[in-house]
Order: C-alpha cells, then structure tokens, then sequence
C-alpha cells in the first residue's frame, strides 16, 4: 500500500509556498552567476555581497522615505523606490568591482580572478560588518499582511509579492536576452569571445552590460529577502550566494532558464524535500540541516550530471 | 636570458647554500631574548606557517583553490578533543603521539572524500564546493552536540609529552612547533622538486596537456588535496593541545581566510612567503595588542594627531567623505578582530592585480613575472 | 616502443548541430609518415583530438595496433603510446625547457606508483562508469602514498630514476636541436624553438604513433625544410609511426609517404602525394581557399 503522509495537506502546501519564495531569491541571485560564468567562464564570487549591497541600500532608501511610519499608498511607491535604489547601488558596486578587479586580470592565470572575486567578497563583507558592528539591520515591518487561499493553498501577500515580482524580473531579463541587440551581442561573447569580437560586437561593453543585467536582478532579490526576511547584516550574502550558485550549476551553469529553474528546485528541495525526507522512518533533519541540503545537492549533482539535470548530454569532457 | 637564470639559487653561494640552518638556528634563539607573550605569539605565527605551507600545495603547486582549508583544521583538531577530552563521549585516553598520525590520517580522509567527486573535474567547482564544505564542517560540529558537545566545545585537551617532559611552556611549545614546522617545509620542498611537483606545475600549466603528456590529472589534483589535508590536520592536532580547548567558533570561514591570505600575499609556492605572510597577516595584529608596543606607539601620538589635522582638512572640504585614524592603543583589538578582514580582502584584489607573485615570491615565480608580456595565450586544443 | 599501426573505422564527431568529422575510415601502416590536409575547419585538429582522447568520439572506432583506444582518458592513450603537439603551442610556458620534457617523460620515471590503473574502455552508462571509478580507489591510493613517500625520502632508487629522466631529455633536447637551452623557461624561447620544445616533449612520452599539428606553421622556408628533415629522423630513430597536419603543401609533398585529405569532416582522397595532387576532387575542396600545387606557401 502507499504509505500515507503523516502531515496534513495544508503543512505540505505551505512548504511548497515556501519552497516556491526563497526559490524565487535564489533563482534572481543564480541569474548573476550563471550570466557571468557564461560570459568570463568565473565564479564571481563578490555576488552574494552585491545582494547584500542591494538589501543594504533597500533599507537605507525606506528609512530615509519614513520607514514604519509609512502607511497607505505610499508603501507601494516607497517599496518601488527602494528596489530602484538597490539595484542602482548593486549595479554601481558590480561595475566598479569588474573594472578594478576582473577587467585587469583577464588573461591573467585562471586562478587571479578567482582569488581577487573571494577578495572583494570578503572585504564587502567584513566592511559592512563594521560599519553596522556586525549587528543586524531590520527592514519596516510596513508590507501589509494578510494572506490568500485558494483550496488547500494558503499564500501570504508578501509570498505572492516576491513570487510575481521575481517571475515579472526574470521574463524582463529573458526577453533582453532573447529579443534585444544586447541580448544577441551577449550569447555571442558567451559562445566564443574572439569570434564575437571578429563579428563587430564590442566584448567589454557586452562584458560590463552582463554585470549590470546581473547585479540588477541580485538588487532586486536584496530587497525582496528584506522585506520578507526583515533581518538583514553584513554576512547575509554568503549563505544564499553559495546557495544561489547551487542553483546555477543545478539548472547547468550558463543557461538562465536553468538557473531559474535550478533556483525553484533547490528552494523546494529545502522545504518539500526536507519535509519528504522527514517522512523516512528514522530521519529527523531540523531546519538547520536545510544548508546540508543545498550543499548535498551540489555534491550529488557535480558527481552525475555536472552540466547540470536539464542539460544534454556533453558529447566532449576535454 | 641565460643571466636571469644564473640568479636562481641553483648555483648557490655558501652563505645561500646556509641560508636555512641560520635562519632555523636563529629561530631557537629568539626565545632567550623575548618575553613569553612574544614567544606565544611566535607560536601562533608557527602554526600559521605549517597551516599555509599545506595550503601552499593546494593553491601554489597545484592551483586548486580551497576556500575551506578549515575543514581539514578542524578534522585534526577534533580527532584530537574526541579522544583525549575528559568531556568527549569517546574519550580513549590515547597519546598525543598515537593521535598525531591518526589525525592526519582522517584529515587526509575527509580531504578525499571531498575532492573525489569534485576533482575529476575541469575548474572552479572545487572552490564553491569547499567554501560550502567549511561551513557544513562547522555546522555539523555544532549541531552533533550529542558527539561534540556543540558550541560548549571540548577542554582539558592534554599536552602531548616527549623524552618525559610535558609540552607545556610556551617555550616548549615555540620549539616544538618550529620542528613540526621544519619537518612540513621540508616534506613539502621534497615534494615540489620531485615528479610529483612537476606533475603538479603541469597541471596547474594546462591541465589538458599535463593530461595528453601522460599526467594522469585526477590522481595528482587528489594527492595534492589530500597532502594539504593531511598538513592542515596535523596543525589541528597540535592547535587543539596547545589551546587544550575546541570549539566550533575556533573553525570558521575566518581561519581559511587567513591561510588563504598569508599563501597568496605572502607569495604563493613560496616556503618563505608563508613564514612572512604569517609574521604580517597573524604576527603583527597580535603585536599592536602587546602593553609595549601600544606604549611605544603612544610616544608617536603626535604623528597621528598631524595626519588626523590632514585628514581633517580634508573632511572639512568634502564632509563626511574621510574618517580619522583611531588611538593606536586600539589598533591591536580592532585587527584581531573583523577589521583585519577588510585589510585581507583589499590585499588580495591588490596583489592579484599589482604584484601577483606576492610579498616574497619563490625563485621560479619571480622569473615568470620578471617579464612584461602575459603568458602564452591558452586555447582550447 | 616499436612503430603502431593506426586504424580508424567510420570515426564520427558531432558538436551540437556541427558534424566535424563523419564517417573517417583510415588505416596507417606502422612507420609511416603520414600527411593529413585540408582546408581550414576540415576537422583535422578534430580528429587529432579524438585520437588523443580530448573529445570522446560520437561513433566509430580507434584501434592502436590491434588495442581499442576511443573512449579512454587521454593519460592512458598517451601510456599505450599517442603523442602529440598542439597547433597553437601549448607549452608548459612558466616551466623551464627541461622540465617540459620531464613531463613528457612522466609515465617513463620508474619511481614508483603508476598513473594508469585501467585500460578498460567504458561499458556502462556514465553513472555507473563514475561510481566504478571507485574501485579502483584502494589501489590508486596506496599507489599515490608509495610515491609521495618515495618522492620525501628520495631513496637511491627514486634518485636514479631521476637522474635517468633527466639524461634522456638532454638527449631528446639534443636531438631536435635545443641543447643549451635546458634551463630556460620555455616561454622565452623563440617560436621556431617552441615548436620543436613541442615535439621534444611528446618524444619523452616515447610515443609509437607521433601526431604533428601544423609544425611548420609561421616558419620560413628554411625553418621548414630544417623542421622536414627532423620529422624523418625521428621516424628513422624512434621507430614511430608520424600523422602530420601541415599546410605547406612543399612540406606535405616532400617528406609524406601517404597523405589523406579531410573536407567537411569528411575525408575525401586517400592516396601517395602525388596522385593527391593530380586528384580532381582535392584541387576542387581547395579552389578558392589557396593553390595546392607544390611550393606554394599556405596561410599560417
Ligand atoms: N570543442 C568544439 N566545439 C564546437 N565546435 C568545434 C569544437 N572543436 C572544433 N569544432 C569545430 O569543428 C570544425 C573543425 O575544426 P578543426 O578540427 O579545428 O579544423 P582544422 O581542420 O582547421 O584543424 C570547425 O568548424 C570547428 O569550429
Ligand atoms: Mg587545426
């Protein structure tokens, strides 16, 4: 016989609506990663701490706007604010961060970048720790509550915020990539750089703009994690950096709709799948084990499909 | 050309052909002349360098990148806690000694169990993948707490013991650790002139022609990940009898930041770039800490109190824009604590981009860098 | 190593949409030297490539005298006795000129532990394949601690196999003309000289089937022709079976036994140089692109 599950239908649902929310930040911070990677073949390893940059900035904007005094209307206008302002301060660090340590390093020995990308991160992290005295910050509880249900479906406003705001962010950054010039120039650098530059397409702007595309939507994901989180410090970044690049190499590093898919699978796989695993006789994973999730997840693909559970199969392994 | 090459130590002087045995024999010196917190602090400089020399064959041999060298620290030190503190459930009264080769040994272990799926392949994965390893290491230590006592940590680790005497004057421990550190570097310069070595400079060359001229790259990516494992685990054994206390704060990111650092700004496949980046990075935050140096500094308040004056001015024409030099009797605290990292990190993005072979490079690297044009190019095949 | 006999048998190699090689059928007489051309993007570094274990092959067969090689990693293919070098140089560029040809030498430094463990060429879906790596594991880790213990110790056995290596590549360096030059790093040689670094290294891998890629291209003609006369000798001395890649059609002519020509992935005539160059579909693939007839220099 099936063995029934002990939890009700409600817990399950939730900790798909769960699942489907933090998968939504993963799967905006995975598009930087994978977008980099395609393009310069590297780890950007200072992402994690561009979406922090981004929450950081996010914060400061809605204080500044009234933090929890905002009330009404306003609140719609101050979050637009605040996300306009998180993916300018992400984009502008992202900028200077490929310009002073990637751009000179480019046809340095395959470990430079590496080690000056793991430079910038923690030096973006540890500054922001002391600036903040390693304290968290907390964003204004101002996003009004309240939830939707639809049969056993329960989703908070916030939830279906995140979810539609990130779905609407990640189809934006699609259809530039497929539709657009830009877009173009992009899959021809990522394809082989030295035949998109033979063809006229200018592979640093495209390189920059690739940075941009990507800080942009982490920004937007600092945000959004504030909101929904409210904690936010200095080393916010690390965790769903690690997590997010998970996400990339789950959906096959280099293809943005992998990353996007890889970013909902991991986010179930921590809620849903842990849950499941639960259910096994004899297993008891607590939330903190949900980082040991991600990482085995990581390991198990790396070991069988390391192009990833979408991919093709690679013809060549040179 | 040929005249660039004669500078190698390969035609050494006498003096040159010394240069170790002096320096190693002045070393043994320093304790006659120093008071025990520097003796202390030199003991913790030691164990940076044995640390940074095992990570010297990951990152500057090999060049893999290990972002959770503490894994392999805390897999040592934790072998030691588990079996010798009175407060671990599998406490086994064993001897530092016996624990030595065992801690390698598991460390070695853990090493290969990581690298194994992550190292047949091509790349950057390695360096995630470690980077989240460190962190899952350091969670399962804390949430094991059934085995490891959680964040209580283990105490009243023992000191080992040698010809009868106990280890356990800092001066004692200053030279045990320079002998353990001596046996590393030793191991380790064995190890770079040797086929495996070239094996390993191959790979870290082009990893697909070291492939094509027979290197079988798998087994000596593994070995050289297994080899800084097993140096990293050693350290661990002698850091947890030396403190006689672990806990999982004492393993975090921060400690594979610090190896990572003194390995890359001190000069990466360099033996006496870990013994420098080891004085800077972990000797001279402690120093600013010492009575005598910040009462030294303090005669020098004038100095700071001119450039504050500077910056001052500065502030004054663009506000907000500058902050202040701090007393220097808070130098000491500020960097053995996150300030340090703000530096690390800086340091590492500038000595990638100005001086990529580091404070003290090895002979070979200054070579590869006496020259202005970039490397061969390298294309697929 | 005596001379092997290469047969290829309807090799096929497809990247996502792009066919580069398809159906190549070729067999090499042990000993011979032969010459294989065509035109930019016919697929001849390709198939150097297969041969060599970088691409896995999408069909077909690679047989090194009698053994089938296709599918195994490239170090064992090197172990059983493929050699080669690389079009675009791809020295070890920080190394010294030496150590190059210690690399080359690495399978041939009886020192201890060995690098192949298997010459079994994959059967089963790749999952399966990478969990059986596992068995190996045992074995390949005590080999690894046998070596580095030996490489630590450096007992008189180890120092030996040493100072052996190192006498055979002052020979090899000898004899492609770079003696003196042992202690410099390879990337501040002179190209020509590179070049024959190249081939250097690929002899300490003691191969019985050499695979040159264009190893005269960006030389002068009397580069060329000096590079031609080493290409005899070491087919003459080290009993090797040679491919060559070469686009200076004198080159091709002057010292190949047999030449085929790839078009499209596809090969299109087989024969001796000189009804190669009479045949009517060859002059065709090369109309337009350069002129085939002798002395003629190609595009680098
Ligand atoms: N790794 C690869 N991925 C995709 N296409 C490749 C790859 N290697 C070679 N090709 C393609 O295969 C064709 C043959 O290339 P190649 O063998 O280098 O030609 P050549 O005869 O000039 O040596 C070219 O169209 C090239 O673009
Ligand atoms: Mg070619």
């Amino acid at each position: 016989m099936h063995p029934a599950l002990t939890l009700s239908v409600s817990f399950w649902s939730d900790q798909f609506v769960n699942g489907l929310t933090t998968g939504s930040i993963y799967a905006l911070i995975a598009l930087g990663y994978t977008m980099v990677y395609g393009v310069l073949k590297m780890i950007n390893f200072a992402h994690g701490e561009v979406f922090m940059l981004g929450s950081f900035a996010g914060y400061g904007a809605l204080v500044v706007m009234g933090g929890n005094d905002l009330s009404g209307p306003v609140i719609a206008l101050a979050i637009l604010g605040a996300i306009i302002v998180a993916m300018a301060a992400s984009v502008s660090a992202s900028v200077v961060i490929e310009r002073l340590a990637y751009r000179p390093l480019r046809n340095a020995p395959r470990l430079a970048p590496l080690i000056s990308a793991i430079g910038v991160s923690i030096f973006l992290q540890y500054l922001v720790l002391e600036q903040t005295s390693a304290r968290a910050k907390f964003y204004p509880d101002i996003f009004p509550r309240g939830s939707l249900s639809a049969g056993p479906f329960e989703i908070t406003y916030i939830q279906l915020f995140l979810i539609a705001s990130s779905v609407a962010m990640m189809a934006l950054l699609y259809a530039i990539i497929q539709r657009t010039r830009l877009g173009r120039a992009i899959r021809a650098v990522a394809e082989n750089p030295t035949n998109a530059s033979l063809m006229g397409v200018d592979v640093n702007r495209t390189i920059v703009v690739v940075f941009i595309l990507g800080a942009a939507m982490a920004g937007v994901a600092g945000v959004l994690y504030g909101l929904f989180f409210q904690t936010i410090r200095g080393s916010m970044g690390f965790i769903p950096g690690i997590k997010a690049f998970t996400a990339a190499v789950l959906g096959g590093i280099g293809s943005i709709p992998g990353a996007m898919a890889g970013g909902y699978v991991l986010g179930l796989a921590e809620t849903v799948g842990r849950e499941l695993l639960n259910e096994l006789p004899g297993v008891s994973l607590g939330n903190q084990w949900r980082d040991v999730i991600a990482f085995t997840l990581l390991v198990t693909i790396l070991i069988f499909r390391p192009t990833g559970i979408f991919a093709q199969r690679s013809t060549t392994r040179a | 050309m040929p005249d660039r090459v004669s500078r190698l130590p390969s035609t050494p002087t006498d003096l040159l052909r010394f240069r170790w045995p002096i320096f190693i024999a002045l070393c043994c010196l320093i304790p006659f002349v120093v008071s025990d917190v520097w003796v202390q602090m030199l003991v913790f400089v030691g164990l940076f360098v044995i640390l940074g020399l095992g990570l010297n064959v990951v990152v500057g041999f090999a060049g893999l990148l290990d972002l959770g060298y503490v894994a392999f620290f805390a897999a040592g030190a934790y072998t030691m806690g588990l079996l010798t503190s009175p407060g671990s459930p599998i406490d086994a009264h064993l001897s530092f000694w016996l624990i030595l080769p065992l801690g390698i040994l598991i460390a070695s272990l853990v090493g290969l169990l990581l690298g194994l799926p992550v190292l047949p392949l091509r790349g950057d994965y390695l360096a995630i993948v470690t980077l989240g390893f460190g962190e899952i290491i350091r969670l399962f230590l804390i949430n094991r707490d059934d085995l490891t006592r959680g964040s209580q940590g283990l105490s009243a680790i023992p000191r080992p013991e040698l010809f009868g005497y106990e280890i356990d004057s800092f001066t004692r421990w200053y030279y045990f650790i320079i002998a353990a550190a001596v046996a590393v570097a030793f191991c380790t310069a064995r190890l770079r002139d040797s086929r495996i070595g070239r094996a390993w400079e191959a790979i870290r060359e082009d990893e697909d022609v070291a492939a094509a001229m027979g290197v079988n790259t798998t087994k000596y990516k593994l070995l050289a990940f297994a080899t800084g494992a097993a140096i990293g685990g050693l350290g661990g054994v002698i850091y947890a009898s030396f403190i006689g206390f672990i806990s999982p704060a004492a393993f975090s990111l921060q400690v594979s930041i610090d190896v990572l650092a003194i390995v890359i700004i001190g000069g990466m496949g360099s033996t006496p770039g870990v013994i420098v980046g080891s004085l800077i990075l972990i000797g001279v935050p402690r120093i600013l800490q010492f009575r005598e140096t910040s009462d030294l500094l303090a005669n020098f308040g004038w100095l700071r109190d001119a450039l504050n004056a500077l910056l001052g001015a500065i502030d004054a024409v663009l506000p907000g824009s500058i902050g202040r030099l701090p007393a220097a009797e808070t130098w000491g605290a500020r960097l053995a604590d996150d300030t340090r990292f703000i530096i690390f990190g800086a340091l590492l993005v500038l000595v990638m981009v100005l001086r990529p072979s580091g404070l003290w490079p090895s002979s070979r690297r200054r070579l590869e860098f006496a020259h202005d044009e970039p490397p061969a190019p390298v294309n697929a095949p | 190593m005596t001379a092997a006999e290469l047969v290829v048998d309807g090799l096929g190699m497809q990247f996502e949409g792009l066919t580069a090689l398809a159906d190549v059928t070729l067999r090499v007489p042990p000993g011979e030297i032969h010459g294989l051309i065509g035109p930019n993007g016919a697929g001849k570094t390709t198939f150097f490539n297969c041969l060599t274990g970088f691409y896995r092959p999408t069909s077909g067969a690679i047989y090194l005298s009698g053994q089938r090689i296709d599918g195994l990693p490239p170090h064992v293919i090197t172990g059983l006795g493929i050699a080669r070098t690389f079009q675009n140089i791809r020295l070890f560029a920080n190394m010294t000129v030496l150590e190059n040809v210690l690399v080359g030498e690495h399978q041939h430094i009886a020192v201890g532990g060995t690098d192949i463990l298997s010459t079994r060429r994959p059967t089963y879906p790749p999952i399966v394949e990478r969990l059986l790596v596992l068995r190996g594991f045992p074995r390949a880790a005590l080999n690894g601690i046998i070596e580095i213990a030996g490489a630590v110790a450096r007992p008189p056995r180890v120092r030996a196999a040493e100072a052996a290596a190192v006498d055979r590549a002052r020979e090899l360096l000898a004899a492609v003309g770079l003696r003196g030059r042992e202690n410099d790093l390879a990337r501040n040689l002179p190209y020509g000289d590179q070049r024959r670094l190249e081939i250097a290294r690929a002899l300490g891998t003691r191969p019985a089937l050499l695979l040159l890629d264009e190893p005269t291209a960006g030389m002068n003609p009397q580069e060329a022709s000096s590079m031609v006369g080493l290409i005899r000798r070491i087919r003459d001395e080290f009993a090797t079976t040679v491919i060559l890649i070469e686009h200076q059609m004198r080159v091709v002519m002057g010292v190949c036994e047999s030449i085929t020509v790839l078009d499209y992935g596809r090969k299109i005539a087989e024969g001796p140089p000189a009804a190669i160059q009479r045949n009517p579909t060859v002059i065709e693939a090369y109309l337009g692109t350069r002129a085939i007839q002798g002395g003629g220099h190609a595009a680098p």
